[in-house]
């Protein structure tokens, strides 16, 4: 992708590996709500735009590429998770950017910022991590997120889901109204106490669509 | 461009008015003395792109731990 080897995804791998696992994570078909509690269908398809939304497992990769069907979908990934070669390969050629975190990984967010202005879609689980507690409101996020919004001007997706009761049941996500970063500020160049506020303004956000999750599911 | 003064005003870019810009000496450390964290590093770096046209690499930034580190790197780039 973008003339750089290391980062550089098959597309017909990335078809085929998406469709693999959308049938054999069962996760075909999931039931979409808007946070007015309406069926959701993306409505962005010419632009680029940032899915960010709580981690409660491996699959939800897959699964947001199943709910946002209409669009390539692409995701920022830890390094744990493409540490081996075999891991890095399949990884990658899914769409997964490697982004180291114990670093200021400036390579992977060149890589995402050119993949937003390609009007490509990019999912973050801006937890950092799976997220074990969770019934629990989001309450921190890596401000990752707002750097990559604010340097490309995307906008930014909040969404919120868990997992099924059973496998064999159909998962359910809210997903909330885009949240644009001018609406905060015109400027590009964000300090970090701005970002820091600016990922409050978005945990709120997320958390919106978990309190209608909740109505919507009881909780489950 | 001086370069120290390019390097205050990245800081501010990245850190607003938290960080005492007569604290950035060239024997500053970036995240003992400044309190710098990756998000911030890389703000700063963006900043730094911007004002002296060239492109950091992860290896520039893991080299990086005193002002003067950087005030090296831009005076090797441009």
């Amino acid at each position: 992708m973008f003339g750089d080897k290391k980062y550089s995804v098959n597309m017909f791998f990335y078809d085929i590996s998406h469709g693999i696992v959308l049938l054999g994570g069962n996760i075909p078909l999931p039931k979409k709500y808007t946070v007015n509690k309406e069926p959701f269908r993306n409505k962005i398809k010419e632009e680029g735009m940032i899915i960010v939304g709580n981690h409660v497992s491996f699959k939800d990769p897959w699964f947001y590429s199943a709910v946002f069907s209409n669009r390539r979908m692409f995701f920022l990934a830890s390094e744990l998770v493409m540490k081996d070669p075999i891991r890095d390969f399949l990884c990658r050629h899914s769409g997964c950017i490697k982004i180291d975190r114990n670093i200021a990984d400036i390579n992977a967010i060149r890589v995402a910022t050119k993949t937003l202005k390609h009007k490509r879609c990019l999912a973050i689980f801006p937890e950092g991590t799976l997220h074990k507690k969770e019934t629990e409101d989001l309450t921190e996020i890596k401000t990752g997120v707002i750097f990559l919004a604010s340097q490309t001007g995307v906008p930014i997706i909040p969404a919120y889901s868990l997992k099924p009761k059973h496998w064999y049941n159909r998962r359910t996500i809210v997903v909330g109204e885009p949240f644009r970063i001018s609406d905060y500020t015109k400027r590009k160049f964000l300090s970090v106490p701005e970002m820091d506020e600016i990922a409050r303004a978005l945990i709120e956000k997320i958390n919106e669509c978990k309190n209608v999750f909740d109505e919507i599911t009881g909780g489950k | 461009m001086d370069i120290l003064e390019g390097i205050k005003e990245a800081v501010t870019d990245a850190f607003g008015d938290e960080i005492d810009l007569t604290k950035i000496t060239p024997e500053a450390n970036l995240k003992e003395d400044l309190g710098f964290n990756s998000i911030g590093m890389l703000a700063m770096a963006v900043s730094l792109e911007e004002k002296f046209g060239f492109a950091f690499t992860n290896d520039d930034l893991s080299a990086i731990t005193n002002v003067q580190d950087v005030i090296d790197l831009v005076k090797s780039r441009i």
